[in-house]
């Protein structure tokens, strides 16, 4: 009797409890491969590059390697005058030095075969901020030990949207270690603040903290922040995140920064 | 908005100037169900022969103003002996009525009775299931769910595979106000969706207004689901109860006082944790774990005089995971996960005269989502308290005035005060509390509206109202004027043309990233940065009644509008707010984002009430877009819920006195997501370059799946047959006994539930792969009434 009723749990279970696994009956539509593109530009640099590669289809495709292709015409045109940019194998990366000013107009032209991706973007101005170094607090629980610096961050920008980027790292005699803190991004507007607490000073003894501020064009803030929160799905509960995309009849980015270098002494 | 007002303010100047009339005499009091005490919602009083008449309220009460005159006052109810009182009516009185349930209503009993023509009520996008009807209908391992046979119904589908979540036209789960005897209920689930916490013993009445929304429903955008709990037998104790395959169910009523108080109480509760317990034994020593669920339904009813009427009601319930874990050593763990749903309503119904009645009702609202964890070591202790919730307290009056047969005005006014918990943490070690957050917001929601039921001609009804509303929110306040308009005209005694148009606001969000009714669904205000929802619904339609065989077809096409309606950004889901510990970071308003939306559809629902085989078939055409600056790079999509075709035939046959067959089968379009195709690498720029010892490349590279756009590709389509029988006995001293089978998914359709990426080891490729859920399920239940 204890058999039978054990059977009837297993089966009750079995067929409640598991769920059935198969390949999809479905038809999937033809993947073409497509070109990616990222570029990111900036007043503070004197030159430009770009990564081109391939997209890779998921399914019934052997060879999943996103390859890079050397072989387009890639031309940048900066206030109507045409720069094309060369390829370096080693790097994998196309280049030019062009010098760039804050409020250029630039934009991207790219051919290959019967392909044309374009895309343009505008230099933006440095980052205008204060910093005001709020001191730490000791923090030994939920798994992490060390200490957490606070700072606060004013923007100067007159924009009336600015898109902030900001990252720390920590300076240890001369060694610089990323914080665990990192890639908070932030919509600001003139005079507004924010207060970040920063962690990852593990030892307790960092000479100064690093705060890397980068003032963005909004293609580059979307970029990020969809790469940052990125999700590839794969189970029920989470809704995949799409990555901003500002290529035509591409996939990727070409967008502007300019980058700021802060050095904070906390020891 | 000023044009609305100076409309409405025009209108009800001629509704006042419309009362002054001839000679009248009122017939009031309450109609009751013959046996039980039970006040009848719905029931159908007029004058045979004319189009002069009107229906008991919520509370059973009616009143009917007409001429003196020698006439047959008939009171009809669906299920019930229909009475005629012939006699002359020539002076004010009160005329409470019992009706006597019929054993079995024909089709010819059914002619000529106009209590379920669809053609002559001025109403649309309304739907109504009889509770017996939902113990009929085949359900998953034979738990039956009010939802999930509201899913049936044209212009409302259910989330992922057995879900009770509810989509109506073309709206999200988070849009649909769910009522339990006037008190909200926040999560309406149990076991993720798979159950409604409904218990369909103890409801006495349900109704689902998807469209042409009556002034005093507001709230939500999408459907309002009002629910009332019986209100217990005043003449004898009653019970009944059943035995199924995951739950056990108790219902129990009797007078307190005949004839003046009594009481019901229903409860259920499953047995998951002890089904599995040889499983929980065999997967180690010293680990007790389980889940179960209960819920309780409690209602106590007091007569004071024949004018005035209290009644509480409450309801219970809870889901609760728990493992408890002995590690040896005196290192010891108990871990909780629960969350439950209480509401409590008070009301006290007065009839300030034969046509003026008044329900008042004081209500709470309690949805909690909690997390326990307490771990020991020796005489070290460690405690983890996490909770989010909704607290919702509020007061409410509404007033029902009948000055004459061509006027049923409606008016009230509401009050609440939310208060939401999106996080609460508190950590103690060793009983030293180590940290607390707590982030608790108050709000204060409030209304006001009138409505008036006009019946300009004969053949020409119409519902117009108004509801203000107003929601408070630290320091900013948001108000709304909401008109709503429904027109019927009656081209024949049989065929009808209905139109409505409904505004609604919604001020409190649900955020969700599934909809299937997870207990991590948070409900959040709105606030400056985040605003209420709204919606603008058009409706219209024909309802045509057949007589031989009786029969009702509906047809109604619509065009919604939603705006500011709200979504997680791309890659933000409620795992974000899942760990307790980083709840400190978690703001709800940065990981939301505001867009609009528009569905269209159009509803067919053909259904059968009498005779041996009833049933219905629907179908519905629909279309739903939504857009969102922030996804899909701004372009619009459609939702996953989005459904092109839905179809439902729901068939019952009464083979003869003890033998019940039923089934079910649906069809629905796949669910719209998003799946990749490619993959590629997304390169971004390293913040860190030139920095000494960082590194010097610009680019920091992620590998990335390519989506085209979002929810641009459909799933496989859903189809499903359920069957069922049942087999009554009459059994000695009034018993009956009914015992059920049931086939869920009887043909073994493997409806995918999700797809992901799997590999072949054969081919050496990736390939798409299929989970379903649910195969075909046998269900047995045993039902005792006695």
């Amino acid at each position: 009797m204890k058999t039978y009723k054990y059977i009837i749990i297993i089966l009750f279970f079995y067929l409640f409890l598991t769920s059935c696994e198969k390949d999809a009956e479905i038809d999937l539509p033809e993947v073409d491969p497509e070109l990616v593109v990222s570029s990111f530009i900036s007043a503070e640099k004197d030159s430009i590059q770009l990564k081109l590669l391939w997209t890779s289809p998921i399914y019934n495709n052997s060879n999943n390697k996103n390859k890079s292709e050397p072989n387009a015409d890639v031309a940048i045109y900066k206030n109507g005058n045409k720069y094309l940019l060369q390829y370096d194998a080693n790097s994998e990366t196309y280049y030019k030095a062009i010098n760039t000013d804050i409020g250029d107009d630039f934009s991207l032209k790219i051919n290959y075969k019967d392909k044309v991706l374009e895309s343009k973007c505008r230099i933006v101005e440095e980052p205008k901020y204060t910093i005001e170094y709020l001191g730490s607090r000791n923090k030994d629980n939920d798994g992490y030990s060390g200490l957490i610096h606070e700072i606060k961050i004013v923007c100067n920008n007159t924009q009336e949207t600015n898109y902030y980027r900001l990252n720390f790292a920590f300076k240890y005699l001369g060694y610089y270690q990323q914080a665990y803190t990192t890639n908070e991004f932030y919509t600001i507007s003139n005079g507004e603040s924010k207060t970040i607490s920063i962690q990852g000073d593990y030892n307790e003894n960092a000479d100064s903290l690093i705060v890397i501020v980068i003032n963005s064009d909004e293609h580059y803030y979307r970029y990020h922040t969809t790469v940052k929160n990125y999700s590839g799905g794969g189970d029920f509960f989470t809704e995949p995140g799409i990555i901003y995309n500002n290529i035509e009849n591409g996939i990727g980015i070409f967008s502007s920064y300019y980058r700021k270098t802060s050095s904070i002494k906390i020891n | 908005m000023m044009k609305q007002v100076l409309l409405f303010i025009l209108y009800a100047g001629m509704s006042i100037s419309a009362f002054s009339q001839a000679k009248s005499i009122t017939i009031s009091g309450y109609v009751r169900e013959q046996g039980s005490d039970e006040f009848l919602i719905g029931v159908n009083i007029y004058l045979k022969g004319t189009q002069i008449g009107t229906s008991t309220n919520n509370y059973g009460f009616y009143s009917l103003t007409i001429k003196p005159q020698k006439a047959d006052l008939v009171y009809s109810y669906v299920g019930y002996e229909s009475q005629i009182i012939s006699e002359s009516y020539n002076k004010d009185s009160v005329m409470n009525i019992y009706l006597e349930p019929s054993t079995e209503l024909s089709e010819v009993e059914v002619y000529g009775n106009r209590d379920e023509k669809i053609a002559n009520k001025v109403e649309m996008s309304v739907v109504r299931v009889p509770v017996k009807q939902i113990r009929d209908i085949p359900a998953l391992l034979g738990e039956k769910d009010v939802f999930k046979v509201l899913q049936l119904m044209p212009g409302i589908r259910g989330g992922s595979e057995a879900s009770s979540g509810l989509y109506v036209r073309g709206g999200g789960p988070d849009q649909n106000l769910v009522i339990l005897d006037d008190a909200p209920v926040y999560n309406a689930m149990h076991l993720f969706g798979f159950f409604s916490v409904f218990n369909g013993d103890a409801i006495k009445s349900i109704e689902l207004y998807k469209g042409g929304f009556p002034a005093r429903y507001g709230g939500r955008l999408s459907s309002v689901i009002d629910m009332s709990l019986k209100d217990g037998n005043r003449e004898e104790f009653v019970g009944e109860g059943s035995i199924g395959l995951l739950s056990s169910r108790l219902l129990i009523e009797a007078p307190i006082i005949k004839k003046k108080s009594s009481f019901i109480i229903s409860a259920r509760r499953t047995y998951i944790d002890v089904l599995a317990r040889p499983f929980v034994a065999m997967a180690g020593d010293g680990v007790n774990s389980g889940y179960y669920f209960y819920d309780l339904n409690a209602k106590v009813n007091y007569e004071i005089s024949d004018k005035d009427k209290l009644y509480l009601s409450g309801y219970f319930g809870r889901d609760k995971f728990y493992a408890d874990i002995d590690y040896g050593n005196s290192i010891k763990s108990t871990n909780d996960l629960f969350w439950e749903n209480a509401t409590s309503t008070l009301r006290w119904n007065h009839q300030f005269s034969n046509k003026l009645f008044s329900n008042t009702s004081l209500i709470y609202s309690n949805y909690q989502f909690v997390i326990d964890i307490e771990e020991e070591s020796g005489s070290d202790m460690f405690h983890l308290n996490y909770k989010s919730g909704i607290r919702d307290i509020g007061l409410k009056t509404d007033l029902s005035w009948v000055p004459n047969n061509k006027h049923y005005i409606r008016y009230g006014a509401t009050i609440t005060n939310h208060l939401f918990t999106p996080s609460a943490l508190v950590i103690k070690v060793s009983s030293t509390e180590m940290d607390s957050r707590v982030k608790e917001l108050n709000s204060i929601e409030s209304a006001a509206y009138i409505e008036d039921e006009w019946r300009i001609k004969p053949q020409f009804k119409v519902n117009l109202g108004l509801r203000l509303s107003n929601f408070n929110h630290n320091s900013k306040s948001y108000f709304d004027l909401e008109p709503r308009i429904l027109m019927s005209y009656m081209i024949t005694d049989l065929l009808s043309i209905k139109a409505s148009y409904a505004q609604m606001s919604q001020y409190v969000h649900l955020l969700t990233s599934t909809g299937i009714g997870l207990p991590t669904d948070l409900w959040v205000p709105s606030t400056d940065k985040i605003g209420p929802q709204n919606s603008k619904q058009f409706a219209l339609g024909i309802a045509k009644d057949f007589e031989d065989p009786v029969l009702s077809l509906s047809v109604e096409a619509y065009y919604k509008t939603m705006n500011h309606i709200l979504s997680y950004k791309e890659g933000a889901n409620f795992m974000m707010i899942d760990d307790p510990t980083s709840s400190e970071e978690f703001n709800y308003e940065d990981a939301v984002t505001t867009g609009d939306g528009y569905s269209m559809g159009l509803e067919v629902l053909l259904q059968r009430k009498f005779g041996k085989l009833t049933g219905w078939i629907g179908y519905t055409l629909s279309y739903t877009k939504y857009q969102f600056d922030e996804l899909n790079n701004g372009k619009e999509f459609f939702p996953r819920h989005d459904r092109r075709h839905d179809f439902s035939i729901v068939g019952i046959y009464k083979l003869n006195e003890t033998v019940t067959l039923s089934a079910t089968w649906i069809y629905g379009t796949g669910d719209a997501i998003t799946l990749a195709q490619s993959t590629y690498t997304a390169n971004t720029h390293n913040p860190y370059s030139g920095l000494a010892n960082t590194g010097n490349s610009d680019f920091t590279s992620y590998y990335a799946n390519h989506y085209n756009e979002k929810n641009s590709f459909r799933m496989a389509a859903y189809h499903r047959l359920d069957v069922g029988a049942q087999f009554s006995k009459k059994l000695k001293k009034g018993r009956e006994r009914v015992i059920e089978v049931s086939l869920y998914n009887a043909y073994n359709r493997q409806n995918p539930f999700f797809y992901y990426t799997g590999y072949n080891n054969t081919t050496k490729t990736n390939v798409l792969k299929q989970v379903s859920l649910f195969p075909i399920l046998p269900g047995v239940s045993y039902y005792l009434k006695f």
